[in-house]
């Protein structure tokens, strides 16, 4: 296809988050911790996340519900609780977002970086029409646009997010739609200012496969008309094939995998990869689905070691001793795991 | 509409009377759900469910797939009363039940619903081990017989004990869906209605409640309806499977046979847009309108097939008339004319040979 050789070019540049200066990184995060802070004690639910997202690449996050990957999110946006603690870089095109004061980070929410939040219930207001809604955040971004005009871009947006008769659809209260619809009306809101990093958590989840192949080739429209960067979290293993270059693996708050979506998603290298890839049901199974045996760690415990030891069919003593190191696996290919070989450079 | 219920009613004593529980728990009889909307600033109906006839048989799984917008949250929701039904008629166990007013309390105990949006389920203010026990003291179990109950549904949904404490706000998205899962598990219903319950969950929890879902209905002949935009999910869960589009159900039949015999033009591309696993398929950065037919609204749906504006097979007949239920092949329903043989297989006919 056409696009591999750019998607190769930029690969290079994400993964490990090398941010050189040639190909302009739009989202740069560095050694990101978010801790949720508590009288219970503190739960770390990102303990240490560094990547980089080039202009118009796509990266996807699979993992462990739980893991830390809205926490991840919703701490790059800057949403979370008060007495959440938030460490790292988060850099937006070279501006560290946590150093910005409250009035231009919001300034540049919507407008530089935008987020499509898991629930769309709780991202949308149910007193108010969709068109009230969405016609403010056009209003936001564009300034002194006229009632009349912010009506129809609202219904250029919710055309673009294939919603049937959007003319109707404007009048109706978020209940009075599908969880698809609502879904996508977030997306709408999501991509309305044209922003230059877009952060989606499950955008697709309650869409059907059709709609759904609709809306990633929407994404991709969007992003090569701004040459934005996408950050989607998935638990869809079959968008992160169709819309990523990249795929990341999250297992209690920490990337446990990173490398192309081809590398990750068809030749896994760490365990827990393997094992989520495994329990996916696939077309026409009649065996039942193997989940990965035991739970995950408390994230206000973590283990001194690997923290997939205590579910690892790999483990060996050393596994439980120390965090266990990233090992690069094949180019701009790693895995967070003791065992993990360099197989495919060999080759 | 009074010839599907007398079939309906002639087919009830033990006919298919062997050992396996084939009897319908839940039976819907053209069961339709119309809302009213406003369309440019005139008032328009919305037709959200259209004549839906449905079994649920005992200890079975019923599929429901379809396009975001079909209807499938809305007939979830009149099934276990939380919307009215407009018209159309409900049997649980064989007897009638209310479809547009109150029902009795152990009727609505028997069903359970986990929600779409795991959240606007749960109430912010209170834990969730005070969410999933308090269906349970309403029926006036003693607290010791509900801390258990609690711990026990609560871990086999995978969350740890220690999470009973927490506020919904406190959990991420799946663990909000496990605990709706869990509440909807621990009043031991005889039908649960899931909705998009296992979407939110990661492959390998997702595992894990598919088997503890297959596990009770083994032991305790539960009975699911489970809709979902997974179809591998659908396929492997499912006894049945019903398709619906714009608020009908355009097909239905065993998964297997559907799956692998897929008869309706909407189903067989609802089958064919799977997406797999190998990057190298992708058709993303393909542009958006070419062979992207506008999907129509259900405020004002296609006369005659509702599917006919996308079907590639359309022909003059599907405008004018609604294609009949025909049985393409034995339990194998399709609503389309490519079926129908001719006049003479009407409804009744057609209902007749399925019973
Ligand atoms: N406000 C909070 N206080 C305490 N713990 C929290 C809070 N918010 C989230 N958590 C915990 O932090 C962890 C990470 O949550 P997060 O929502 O990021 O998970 P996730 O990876 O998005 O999971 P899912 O796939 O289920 O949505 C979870 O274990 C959750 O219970
Ligand atoms: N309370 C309501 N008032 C008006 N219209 C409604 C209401 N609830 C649902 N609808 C409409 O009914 C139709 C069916 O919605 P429903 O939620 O049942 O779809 P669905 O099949 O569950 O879709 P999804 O897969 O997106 O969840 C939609 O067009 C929706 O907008
Ligand atoms: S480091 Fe050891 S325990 Fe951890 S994933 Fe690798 S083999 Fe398993
Ligand atoms: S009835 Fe006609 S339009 Fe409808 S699915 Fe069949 S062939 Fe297509
Ligand atoms: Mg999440
Ligand atoms: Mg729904």
């Amino acid at each position: 296809m056409s696009t591999t050789t750019g998607v190769r070019e930029r690969v290079e540049s994400m993964s490990r988050g090398d941010s050189s200066s040639e190909t302009m990184a739009s989202l740069e995060v560095r050694d990101l911790i978010t801790e949720f802070r508590g009288r219970r004690g503190h739960v770390r639910a990102v303990n240490g996340v560094s990547f980089t997202v080039p202009r118009g690449g796509v990266l996807a996050v699979i993992g462990e519900s739980g893991s830390g990957k809205s926490a991840m999110l919703r701490s790059i946006i800057g949403i979370n609780p008060p007495s959440t603690l938030i460490e790292g870089n988060i850099l937006l095109q070279g501006k560290d977002l946590l150093k910005m004061s409250q009035r231009d980070r919001r300034r540049a929410r919507g407008r530089d970086i935008s987020m499509v939040f898991q629930d769309p219930l709780t991202a949308l207001d149910p007193v108010y029409t969709v068109e009230r809604q969405l016609v403010e955040t056009i209003k936001k971004h564009h300034e002194g646009i006229s009632n009349a005009d912010a009506r129809s871009r609202a219904i250029g947006l919710l055309e673009l997010v294939q919603i049937p008769s959007p003319g109707a659809r404007l009048k109706a209260y978020p209940s009075e739609l599908s969880g698809g619809m609502r879904q996508r009306v977030v997306i709408a809101m999501a991509i309305a200012g044209r922003p230059q990093v877009i952060l989606a958590d499950e955008p697709t989840t309650a869409l059907d496969v059709t709609v759904q192949a609709r809306i990633v080739r929407l994404f991709r429209q969007i992003q090569r008309e701004v040459d934005a960067g996408l950050v989607v979290v998935t638990h869809d293993l079959g968008v992160a094939a169709e819309l990523a270059d990249e795929v990341a693996v999250m297992y209690a708050g920490r990337f446990v995998e990173h490398g192309s979506a081809t590398q990750v998603l068809t030749t896994p290298s760490h365990p827990y990869t393997e094992g989520l890839i495994e329990a996916n049901v696939r077309a026409g199974q009649d065996r039942r689905p193997r989940a990965i045996p035991g739970a995950p760690p408390s994230l206000k415990r973590l283990p001194a070691g690997c923290a997939f030891a205590p579910r690892c069919a790999y483990a060996i003593a050393d596994c439980w001793s120390a965090p266990a190191p990233i090992r690069d696996t094949a180019t701009h290919h790693w895995s967070r795991c003791l065992l993990a070989s360099n197989a495919a450079t060999s080759s | 509409m009074p010839e599907a219920i007398t079939s309906v009613q002639a087919e009830q004593p033990g006919e298919n009377g062997n050992s396996l529980p084939k009897r319908p728990l839940l039976e819907l009889i053209d069961i339709s759900k119309e809302f009213d909307v406003r369309d440019n600033g005139r008032r328009a109906t919305l037709s959200a469910v259209n004549e839906v006839s449905l079994k649920v048989r005992t200890g079975r799984t019923l599929g429901i797939v379809g396009e975001s917008g079909c209807g499938k949250s809305t007939l979830a929701r009149v099934i276990v009363g939380l919307h009215a039904a407009s018209s159309g008629e409900m049997l649980f166990e064989n007897r009638q039940i209310e479809t547009t007013g109150r029902r009795p309390r152990k009727i609505v105990e028997q069903m359970q619903m986990v929600f779409q949006d795991p959240s606007s389920a749960l109430n912010p203010r209170a834990t969730v081990g005070e969410s999933i026990g308090f269906p349970l003291r309403v029926q006036g179990a003693s607290k010791k017989e509900i801390d258990a109950r609690v711990k026990q549904v609560i871990t086999d949904v995978g969350l740890p004990a220690s999470y009973v404490g927490n506020y919904p706000h406190q959990l991420s998205g799946g663990q909000r869906q496990r605990v709706n899962i869990a509440r909807a598990l621990a009043l031991q219903p005889k039908l649960v209605v899931l909705d998009e319950a296992v979407s939110a969950l990661d492959k390998s929890i997702q595992a894990q409640v598919l088997n503890l879902l297959a596990d009770l209905q083994r032991d305790y002949q539960l009975t699911y309806v489970f809709i979902s935009h997974d179809l591998n999910v659908v396929e492997y869960i499912s006894d049945e499977v019903a398709v619906m589009y714009l608020g009908q159900v355009v097909e239905e039949g065993s998964a297997k046979a559907l799956y692998e015999n897929p008869r309706h033009p909407y189903t067989q591309l609802l089958l064919s847009s799977i997406p797999t696993l190998d990057p190298a398929q992708s058709n993303r950065d393909e542009p958006i309108g070419a062979g992207d037919s506008e999907i129509p609204s259900p405020i004002s749906p296609p006369s005659g097939c509702r599917f006919r504006t996308r079907c590639p097979f359309v022909m003059d007949i599907c405008s004018e008339v609604l294609p009949p239920r025909v049985e393409a092949a034995p339990e194998h329903i399709v609503a389309c004319h490519l079926y129908s043989e001719g006049a003479e297989r009407n409804d009744g006919a057609v209902a007749a040979a399925a019973s």
